[in-house]
Formats: structure tokens, C-alpha cells, sequence
């Protein structure tokens, strides 16, 4: 009922383990699978390792959650290693996200990474908390395209390019991917945010400037991905906010094919991707629908 | 269909609350107790993050709680902690949590035993006060500590919580400058040993352990051996203290959720107990562990 394939991977479920959230350790995947996840994005891979920024790197206020990580990771030998392992342990496709600083190197790690055998690939270009060390590609059409004809080049394996909401316009951006070669895209990164101490005047996060994500930034990526899917034909594993049933519905309605869920396990702890499941199946027999794919894109019916 | 959002098990800040500190106490050169003005709700194992602006955030359990105020103490092993050091009343810190979850003391334990190694009885501290104020008219209760450091300096907790210092209470040094020049494992064994009956069986319900990993290992080898509960409190680097980040991550299990305390059960499967290094110490070293 909720299973589905997306580039001849078959995924039990559309819920994917968003990037940056626990996918650190292989052992630790194992539990993610009994958690009932769909999918695993692991955190992003760089050519070296990264410490990323000093703590305080994660709050949550009432509205929203906050992450300055600085995309801390061991490096491409030690994650080829992980996810080497990490494919011994469970059987849900496995995601690998990169990102380089410089065009050659995303091709550079494209090419490294496919030697660990991931489902897919995902091109992290739209981190917003590392600005001051790495190009955003993800802000323009040239840029993003030219990362994505290069890991394209050097893969056989299915790609999906992470775009940022932090555009004026994303549909050129989605457009130029998709024109370059992209599988697929993810949508949306964080938004670019900020919080201040009032008592010391200070900013919270070590790097001043995090990324915004949770329930208060699910109605923006609900439209970046309805402009998304408007503008092209490849598939999006929609990504923002979702943590019920009902926001999985919506963005499905919205044109995603998978959805990405991160910060929910944050207010429900990993059970939730079980919970969410739960919920999708009943508004599905509640509503008539027998398979997922009759709710992708319903929105634009 | 549930289509409110999920609740948050506990009640905690996740946000940082910036207080001011109320007082600094240095014990000595290693040993800092730093007090904050403000209330708190924590349970003994629960740990909050602790961020000093412009300096860095890191996990600690609180040590005592008094009336609109409470404490934590720190060992001084690299920067965050030095600060501490330079900490003046007034100044500045936040809180937040309290994160994981909690040693578990049942109703029906009648004879508890707790195994601090050095600044590990900082995890112990809001344990042994708890079950003291719980258990205070109750005759047949019986707790023992058995606290042990390298030398007389690390005992500090002597001076944090003065009434630990009973008939109870075994202390024991690395290098015999206070108590019994031993490991507190070694009195640990000894003690087994001492509350064996004829048939080998153990009247001890349950042994509370916080040290270094290495120290633990061995306190619960020992509580298989003679088949007495075990509980342990971990550490591990910590990035959000909630379960989203992953860095605390020991085998298939997160210690900010999962943990920080773990008992036999749980250990048993987590063949990572036991090699783990401070990554501080291993850098650091010598400079501040020769002084301890």
C-alpha cells in the first residue's frame, strides 16, 4: 500500500531519513530500520574528515529547530568504510550524501563514494552553515548545474541534488539539475537563521548563523516543492517539516515521490517513522486510496 | 488520525536559559563547583548542556540542589573547563535539558551500593542524596560508597556533600595519601566478598558505578561474577543532548537517550563498553592527570 520504487530501488515506505540527522555510525542503522525508516540518508560526506563548528551546535525553541553542525563527518575513506558496513546491517536502501567545496571535488567524491555501493547518491549543495568555507552552489542555475553534470559523470548510480529554499527563485535551479542529468532532487536544505541571547546579547549558535527546520518551515517547503514538481519531470523526495501522517499526505499531494523526515524524530524519538506510517495507511483507507503513487502530485490534478 | 503534533515526553528547556552564577567554589587546582541561581527539575543520572558563551557547551550532571539555586562540578581537562576557573559571580552561563534517563532504584532495593572513580561522583551525587533523604528513617536500609581517586585531592566530594563522610563510606587512593592505597574496584571485590553468605548468594540489590570506562568495566565484571545488579552512568562527546545528532553513539545505541545509565542487561550488548578514551584526556594528558 505504501511501498513504492523510485529508480528500480524498492523502498517499503516513503519515509527517508533525512541527511545530517543520526546517520553517523553503522551499527546505529540497525536501529534505524527497526524504527520503521523507508530510507537512509547518511550524514554528508566530505574528501576529508571534518570536526564542523564547536558546540552549541543544536536548540529548539517552541516554533523551530536550529543546527549550526558545520557538516562535521569522518571523511570519505572512513564513511566508504561505514557504509560498507552499514549495508551488512540493514536492508533499507542507503542514500550517501556528499559535498565538496569545489566542483572537481564533488566529482572527485562521486567517484569514491560509488565504491561503497549506496542506492543513491545525494549532492549536498545547499548548506547553509558553512558559507564562509564553501561555495553555495545550490544559489545559482550555472553552479548547481555544473555539480550535477559532474557527479552524474562520474556514477552509474541513481543522483539526487539537494536544493536550498534560500533563492529567490528555485525553479531555474530545479530546472538547470534536471537539464544536467539529475535523477531526482531533494527539496528543501534548512532556512538560513538566527538566534540571540538576550541576557548576554549573544548569538546561541557557535557559528551565529544556523538552519531552520521542523514544523514551522513545512509550509515553505510544501510550495518550493509544488514549484518543484511544476517545473519538472524528474521525481522529488520532499523534505520540511513533516512529522504526521497528514503532513506526509500533503506533501505526496504536493508532487513528492519520498519524503524526507529529520527533526521529527526529534519531538517523537525514531518511533515516529512507525507512527507516521501508521497514520498514512489510515487516511489512505479513510480516504479510498490503495496505492501511494495515487497521491503523488494529486495537488495539481 | 492523530494529526496534532507529537508531545515531548519530558519537560525541558531546549533552548538555552542563561542564569547567573551565584557562587564559584575551587576545591583546588583540578576541582571546580560552580552554583547557578534558578530551579531545577532533574533526576539522579540526568545530565543538562551547559554553554558558556564564546567558549563551547557541554554536558554535566548536576551535583546538589538547594533553594532557587543549584550546582555542577567540573575536573579541569581542557578549555571549557579551564574557564570555569575564571568564572566570578554574576557572570553569565545557560542550561539546558535535563536530558536522559535516570538510574532506577526500586522500591524493594534494601542494600545499595555505589563506586565512584574521581570526578565520576559527580553522577552519583543528587544518587546518594536522594536515596539518603528517601531512606532516612528506614533502619534496615543499608547504602555503602566506596569512593576512590588517585589521591587525597580528588576526594573533593568529601567537602561538596559533607555527609557521605559516615561509617558507610570507604575511601580509598591510588597512592594511599587518604583511605586505603587501593582501586576502588579492589574494595568493590572486597566487599562482594565480605556480603557473601555460606551459599554464595549476595545480599547487595544493586551497585551504581561512575568512572572511568575502564574502572567500570571492571565494577561490572565483577558484578556478574558474584550476580549483583549493576547500573553504570556513561559519557560520550556530546553534540545535542536529545537524540538528533548521533555523536554519542555507542554500538546501536545514542547515550543522551538511551542512557546515560545502562545496566547489565543492556551492556551485555554493547561490546563498545569499555574502550573509550576522553578524547581531552588523550590530548591533553599528563599536565592535569599527573596532579590528580
Amino acid at each position: 500500500m505504501i511501498d513504492s520504487n523510485l529508480f528500480n530501488i524498492k523502498f517499503k515506505n516513503p519515509l527517508v531519513l533525512a541527511s545530517g540527522i543520526l546517520g553517523v555510525s553503522a551499527e546505529y542503522f540497525k536501529t534505524l530500520e527497526k524504527s520503521g525508516v523507508g530510507g537512509i540518508t547518511t550524514k554528508s560526506i566530505s574528501l576529508k574528515p571534518r570536526k564542523g563548528h564547536k558546540n552549541p551546535i543544536m536548540f529548539c525553541d517552541d516554533h523551530g529547530f536550529m543546527n549550526a553542525v558545520g557538516l562535521s563527518n569522518a571523511g570519505i575513506d572512513k564513511s566508504i568504510e561505514m557504509i560498507k558496513k552499514a549495508k551488512q546491517f540493514v536492508k533499507t536502501p542507503i542514500i550517501a550524501s556528499i559535498f565538496g567545496g569545489t566542483v572537481d571535488e564533488f566529482g572527485e567524491l562521486s567517484k569514491l563514494v560509488t565504491e561503497a555501493k549506496p542506492d543513491i547518491i545525494e549532492a549536498n549543495i545547499s548548506c547553509p552553515n558553512v558559507k564562509k568555507e564553501f561555495k553555495l552552489f545550490g544559489a545559482s542555475a550555472e553552479a548547481a548545474a555544473a555539480v550535477t553534470k559532474i557527479v552524474k559523470d562520474n556514477t552509474n548510480i541513481p543522483v539526487v541534488i539537494k536544493l536550498t529554499p534560500n533563492v529567490t527563485d528555485i525553479k531555474p535551479i530545479a530546472k538547470a539539475v534536471e537539464e544536467a542529468g539529475a535523477d531526482g532532487i531533494t527539496a528543501i536544505n534548512t532556512l538560513s537563521g538566527m538566534r540571540i541571547d538576550v541576557n548576554t546579547k549573544m548569538p546561541i549558535l557557535t557559528n551565529k548563523f544556523g538552519g531552520v527546520s521542523g514544523k514551522g518551515i513545512f509550509p515553505v517547503a510544501v510550495k518550493n516543492v509544488y514549484e518543484i514538481y511544476k517545473t519538472v519531470k524528474i521525481p522529488i523526495i520532499g523534505t520540511g517539516g513533516i512529522t504526521t501522517g497528514k503532513d506526509a499526505i500533503e506533501m505526496l499531494m504536493a508532487g513528492a515521490s519520498l519524503l524526507g523526515v529529520g527533526t521529527a524524530a526529534y519531538y517523537g524519538g525514531i518511533k515516529v517513522f512507525t507512527k507516521v506510517n501508521l497514520e498514512i495507511e489510515d487516511w489512505m483507507k479513510n480516504n479510498g486510496y490503495s496505492n501511494i503513487k495515487d497521491l503523488m502530485g494529486a495537488a495539481h490534478e | 488520525m492523530n494529526d496534532g503534533h507529537i508531545k515531548k515526553k519530558l519537560p525541558r528547556q531546549d533552548i538555552p536559559l542563561t542564569t547567573k552564577v551565584v557562587e564559584v567554589i575551587k576545591h583546588n587546582e583540578c576541582f571546580v563547583t560552580v552554583w547557578l541561581e534558578g530551579d531545577i527539575k532533574i533526576k539522579p543520572g540526568q545530565f543538562i548542556m551547559v554553554w558558556f558563551p564564546n567558549v563551547e557547551e557541554k554536558p554535566f550532571t548536576v551535583t546538589c540542589i538547594k533553594e532557587n539555586k543549584f550546582s555542577f562540578t567540573a575536573l579541569k581537562r581542557g578549555p571549557f573547563t579551564e574557564a570555569l576557573f575564571e568564572l566570578k559571580v554574576g557572570d553569565l552561563l545557560g542550561w539546558r535539558g535535563p536530558y536522559g534517563n535516570t538510574f532506577n532504584l526500586d522500591k524493594n532495593f534494601k542494600n545499595v551500593c555505589l563506586v565512584a572513580g574521581g570526578i565520576g561522583m559527580a553522577a552519583l551525587s543528587l544518587l546518594y542524596q536522594n536515596i539518603k533523604n528517601r531512606t532516612i528513617n528506614q533502619v534496615n536500609f543499608k547504602m555503602n560508597l566506596l569512593y576512590g581517586a588517585k589521591n587525597c585531592n580528588g576526594l573533593i566530594f568529601k567537602d561538596i556533600i559533607p555527609e557521605i563522610c559516615n561509617n558507610n563510606t570507604c575511601f580509598c587512593t591510588d597512592d594511599g595519601s587518604e583511605g586505603d592505597k587501593l582501586f576502588s574496584t579492589e574494595l568493590l571485590e572486597k566487599y562482594l566478598n565480605e556480603n557473601q553468605n555460606e551459599e554464595g548468594d549476595n545480599n547487595i540489590d544493586v551497585v551504581y558505578t561512575c568512572g572511568p570506562e575502564i574502572m567500570m568495566k571492571k565494577v561490572v565484571e565483577l558484578c556478574e561474577q558474584y550476580n549483583v545488579g549493576c547500573e553504570v552512568s556513561l559519557e560520550r562527546y556530546m553534540g545535542c543532548g536529545f537524540g538528533i545528532c548521533g555523536g554519542c553513539s555507542i554500538n546501536h545505541k545514542l547515550v543522551c537517550m538511551d542512557g546515560p545509565v545502562f545496566n547489565l542487561e543492556e551492556l551485555k550488548n554493547l561490546p563498545d563498553f569499555g574502550n573509550h578514551i576522553c578524547k581531552c584526556k588523550e590530548e591533553k594528558n599528563e599536565s592535569f592527570t599527573k596532579k590528580l
